[in-house]
């Protein structure tokens, strides 16, 4: 009783023109509010547990794929399909079913799942939704038991974090108002488009990539949430690789993406950079590599420093996304042992991660920046939580919160609305995925002055030359495509290099940091690969000085080396 | 000099790919297949044979789950497979045993010359690159005197029909399948029931550098239904019922599938009550379609000739050729050249196999004795010859597979007087009962030395037939299990009329379809064990669509 007149008093009302789209959500809505209801009311176990809270989400999927080389069609495909899960928790906010793990659990019995169905069949989605639900709540009870009992073997301790943070409800629902291009007309353009190839014969493969989906995705939960939002996207992608003569592959790939049913880029401007790219590999090929042992600077320019944040900033130890350890009953740690590394894990996760200038801010709900669109940007997450408009991740170097759903983490006990909805292929999932990250310095100095610190850099260390690395500039996002150079301390002449194998994203390099740009820019980057994942955005400084870079290219390359036998069919004589 | 010599080696071998009727897509692919052919047989090691192969695929699925539609794709496809051999036909470098597993490679679906020639130069460079470093391995291995590869005369064939394209029309056969699959939906204790329509149109080509040039067209239409339900210990029991026929229009009309799953339902429901059986061993009675099974998975799988060039077969019939393996009143033929037999459409039917030799019938057993294998181009013994019984799934290499399975018998009775006889045995050894196995899911079979050389079949309709006349009872939970050489000896006399059996058959090469028609089989003494069980747990609460009924 009292936790619904709490949840009342949260509820937003952001009810769009509910009426005119009754007809398409109408089916899905329905069956899902049925079940959710007929669940919560009637669904108990022998010993008279009931489920405290149940959610589901349903995506409701439509996507086009073709892919395209030298003016033929590869592949070209039309599917749908309907994606769901479904929560089901026992107990109750401070204490229920999840982050725990008993391996002694082991059921006997097969569970059967139902396929949900590509028409908006009522009786099919509920027998999904019934099936899962079920299923979901026999694990969950047995989880529950298990977890009170190994808590109660314990003298039931203060646990350091709640099991489900409460937020306020929702109720907002705006359909996809696009649909997919004609199968057809994009067979043709794209055909058309990869026809550019065709006097590119010394190019070992080349390929493009689309992928276009229409989507929408229904949840709704017994708080009383009721959300339906459109998750329409598109990437393009040009895979250009080239052997060179030495035996080693090249490759350059450019994405292209929009967050609606169709690619807004044009053709001409995709050639002009797949132009640029040819260009880039045909150089690129000709040049010895360099095999030289080097330690020292380095300066990075363009969008390679996004990808190097991002990497940074969700690959390793200094990632900012939000991670509850379980507890685990077994016969190997205590319970008591694990919920002190809990503890001392939420004081350590407030360590140093950067230099003190840096700081990250998520900026989840901005659509653009600079005029540059942010595709990261959401307005509700996957669990029906709506963002706060920013969120400080790292202040002055040390990372003071990180982001999450509605499972309190380590450094976000409170909902950051960042359980975002991805896609693979016909698939949804939720997953703590960043939305726009905003990376900066507190000391930040114009670009210009970037080179005179990197020479200054070079000369303090006592060497002939630092390495600079520049990202070659295209409208489509390629962080495989850069120039390096060598600057020679004396006159700071530049003088071009060929750098394979780079590697920044194992360690924490942001402790390496030693400049930061004042100039900032915007990267889109999907975080799976292949147009995969969900959108992130990163709004970075365009330059920076990384100290004690690392560079060994002296090992021996003769097992990477590939030769054709016979010559390319396209080469004509 | 060197360049006059490649560009005359060029047109001759083109001569034979640039023949009246090859369609765009043929042409490019002889033209570089004769660049290629040129170029890397002057290669060291020398390429002796390529061949492609491209299976031009449009495949339709549409399928039903409870009345919803949970399946539709339409997609095509053209998937190459490359047989690139180093050496020579005396020694290649498949006798490193590494020919076998292919890559399933993606050409473009439009017929442009420079995409599917740079498609094809990429895939056969890898080839070449695996065939090479195999190659040594192989002389390395070579045992025996036999060939690697048999040298066949090139064929030129095409069937492939493109004004006749096929069309499904996708409203109506959704309606239908939907309309069928909720059907099901007031069985009791239903977990999942499906009713799938799949029409597959593959026009297959192959071009070798021996000269072959082959165009068939293959169709395959099916329509599967499929039903689980739980029974009251908790076990799940499946039915499925499957129809194939070489068009849409010959498949049952819908009311014949609406009594067939009237039917399907009614035995679900007795198989839900039915009781589990305990193991047994005694005498029993295999339906012609049960039978046909076990024919396909016990004997079938031993008389494919590249099994029995290997080391680790078992090789039962290796060295039988001429002695009596089978009952002399049963004679055995595999038929690729026919698509019909009696009532029967015949699924494992083409006229050229995977490594463009025709196909050809097989008498392989003859009143009893075993007269011949099923074999393919590499050669089992310095005799044996193919009998274009190279199969293949697209992206796999071809080894020797069953086609039209046919077992003919001299010593039969009707149901009737074969039901006497299971009797009759039974009490001659002490039995209450004997089986009746009426129905089976597939089955498998395990032919090499590292496991006992054991069959299982998987029934799904067994009845026991008590001596006392007691009415026959359904039990459920039955595997038939047993060893091939002791079963065969145990067959006692047959049934009049053949049943069949469609599947798709997987092995090495990949599934391929096949069809084995048998009559009812009396055998002496078969050996069953309890079926693995699978439990499904009861819902908490009741399908909320049943409750509505």
């Amino acid at each position: 009783m009292n936790t619904r007149k709490f949840i009342g008093i949260f509820t937003l009302i952001l009810s769009v023109g509910f009426s005119s789209y009754a007809q398409k959500t109408l089916p899905i809505f329905q069956s899902m509010e049925e079940e959710l209801e007929r669940n919560m009311l009637l669904l108990k176990n022998e010993e008279g547990v009931k489920p405290f809270f149940i959610s589901y989400g349903i995506t409701d999927i439509k996507i086009m794929s073709i892919s395209a080389n030298l003016g033929s069609i590869y592949n070209s495909d039309i599917d749908s399909a309907k994606s769901w899960y479904s929560r089901v928790m026992i107990g109750d906010y401070l204490i229920s079913d999840e982050n725990y793990n008993d391996p002694g659990l082991i059921d006997n019995f097969e569970f059967s799942y139902a396929p949900l169905p590509l028409d908006n069949n009522k009786e099919g989605i509920r027998r999904a939704l019934w099936k899962s639900t079920n299923n979901v709540f026999q694990t969950a009870t047995k989880l529950y038991k298990s977890k009170k009992e190994y808590l109660s073997e314990n003298s039931n301790p203060e646990l350091p974090l709640t099991d489900l943070y409460k937020t306020p409800i929702l109720k907002q629902q705006e359909l996809s108002s696009n649909s997919l291009p004609s199968i057809e007309s994009k067979k043709q353009s794209l055909s058309k488009l990869s026809e550019i190839f065709t006097n590119k014969p010394d190019l070992w493969r080349s390929m493009i990539t689309y992928d276009a989906r229409q989507a929408n995705h229904y949840f709704i939960n017994s708080e009383g949430a009721k959300i339906v939002q459109p998750y329409d996207f598109t990437s393009l992608k040009v895979l250009c690789q080239k052997l060179d003569d030495q035996g080693q592959f090249l490759n350059v790939d450019l994405n292209y993406y929009n967050d609606s049913t169709d690619i807004k880029t044009s053709d001409e401007t995709i050639k002009k950079d797949i132009e640029i790219a040819y260009e880039y590999l045909t150089e690129i090929s000709k040049m010895d590599e360099y095999d030289d042992l080097y330690y020292g600077p380095v300066l990075i320019e363009g969008a390679m420093v996004s990808s190097f944040f991002l990497g940074q900033l969700m690959g390793n130890s200094t990632s900012l996304i939000g991670y509850r350890p379980e507890l685990v009953r077994n016969n190997q740690t205590d319970l008591e042992s694990q919920l002190k590394e809990l503890s001392k894990a939420i004081v350590s996760e407030t360590s140093r991660i950067g230099k003190s200038d840096l700081q990250v801010i998520a900026l989840p709900k901005i659509k653009s920046y600079n005029g540059d669109k942010l595709l990261g940007s959401i307005t509700i997450d996957g669990e029906g939580v709506i963002p706060p408009d920013s969120i400080v991740l790292v202040k002055n170097g040390k990372k003071v919160a990180e982001l999450g759903g509605r499972t309190p983490t380590l450094l976000s006990p409170e909902a950051t609305g960042h359980s975002k909805i991805n896609f693979v292929g016909l698939g949804s999932f939720k997953q703590i995925t960043p939305s726009t990250l905003l990376v900066k310095s507190s000391r930040a100095v114009p670009q210009s002055d970037a080179k005179k610190q990197l020479l200054e850099k070079v000369a303090q260390l006592g060497l002939d030359y630092g390495l600079m690395l520049k990202t070659v500039s295209t409208v489509g996002i390629s962080t495989s495509m850069f120039e390096g150079y060598k600057v020679y301390l004396k006159g700071g002449r530049e003088e071009k290099i060929r750098l394979n194998n780079l590697n920044f994203g194992q360690r924490n390099e942001m402790l390496k940091l030693a400049l930061m740009s004042q100039e900032m820019q915007v990267t889109n980057f999907m975080n799976g690969q292949d147009g995969t994942g969900a959108p992130i955005s990163m709004i970075t400084p365009q330059s920076i000085l990384l100290d004690g870079f690392e560079l060994n290219n002296t090992q021996d390359k003769k097992s990477r080396k590939y030769q054709m036998t016979i010559p390319s069919p396209l080469i004509k004589e | 000099m060197k360049k006059i010599r490649l560009i005359t080696l060029q047109i001759i071998l083109l001569a034979p790919f640039i023949a009246n009727g090859q369609n765009d897509l043929q042409k490019t692919v002889g033209e570089e297949l004769a660049r290629e052919f040129t170029l890397l047989s002057q290669a060291t090691p020398p390429v002796y044979y390529l061949s492609y192969k491209i299976d031009d695929l449009e495949r339709t699925t549409i399928q039903a789950t409870l009345g919803s539609l949970t399946a539709l794709d339409r997609q095509p496809s053209r998937v190459l497979s490359i047989d690139l051999r180093v050496g020579d036909y005396a020694l290649d470098n498949s006798d490193a045993g590494m020919n076998r597993y292919r890559q399933m490679i993606p050409l473009p679906i439009s017929n442009n010359p420079d995409a599917i020639k740079q498609s094809l130069w990429l895939s056969t460079d890898l080839m070449y690159k695996f065939g090479s470093a195999t190659y040594n391995k192989a002389k390395a291995e070579k045992k025996g005197e036999q060939n690697s590869f048999e040298k066949v005369a090139p064929s030129s064939f095409n069937d492939t029909n493109q004004s006749t394209k096929l069309t499904v029309d996708l409203e109506v056969w959704k309606k239908k399948v939907t309309e069928l699959s909720a059907l099901f939906n007031d069985v009791t204790d239903i977990v999942d029931a499906s009713v799938r329509l799949s029409v597959v149109n593959n026009d297959i080509y192959f071009l070798s550098s021996e000269g072959a040039s082959i165009a068939q067209n293959q169709r395959i239409f099916e329509i599967q239904m499929s039903a689980n339900v739980r029974s009251a210990d908790g076990e799940a029991i499946n039915l499925n019922k499957n129809y194939f026929a070489p068009s849409l229009e010959k498949l049952p009309l819908q009311e014949i599938l609406e009594v067939d799953i009237s039917v399907m339902k009614s035995k679900l429901e007795e198989l839900r009550l039915a009781p589990k059986a305990e193991p047994f061993s005694g005498p029993a009675i295999m339906s012609g379609s049960a039978a046909s099974v076990f024919f396909h998975e016990i004997f079938g799988h031993r008389i494919e000739s590249h099994r029995l060039g290997d080391a680790k077969d078992s090789q039962t019939f290796k060295d039988k050729l001429g002695e009596k393996v089978l009952p002399k009143f049963l004679s055995i033929t595999f038929d690729p050249t026919i698509d019909q037999y009696d009532q029967y459409y015949l699924t494992g039917s083409y006229t050229y196999d995977d490594e463009g030799v025709k196909a050809q019938r097989v008498d392989v057993v003859e009143n009893g004795v075993l007269k011949s294998f099923l074999n393919s181009r590499k050669p089992l013994d310095k005799e044996s010859k193919s009998n274009g019984h190279a199969r293949a799934q697209s992206g796999f290499g071809p080894v020797s597979r069953q086609s039209n399975l046919i077992v003919k018998s001299d010593k039969t009775k009707n149901d009737e007087a074969l039901k006497k006889e299971l009797i009759k045995e039974c009490k001659r050894q002490g039995k209450v009962y004997g089986y009746f196995i009426s129905q089976v899911a597939g089955g498998y079979t395990m032919t090499d030395r590292y496991r006992p050389n054991a069959f299982s079949i998987a029934p799904t309709e067994v009845y026991k037939v008590f001596v006392d006349g007691s009415p026959d009872q359904l039990v459920r939970g039955v595997d038939l299990i047993g060893t091939p050489l002791t079963m065969f000896s145990q067959i006692l006399a047959t049934g009049e009329t053949l049943d069949a059996f469609y599947g798709y058959c997987g092995a090495e090469s990949g599934y391929v379809p096949v069809t084995a028609l048998s009559p009812a089989l009396l055998v002496k003494k078969i050996e069953t064990q309890k079926s693995i069980e699978n439990n499904i747990e009861q819902p908490i609460l009741a399908d909320p669509n049943q409750l509505k009924n």
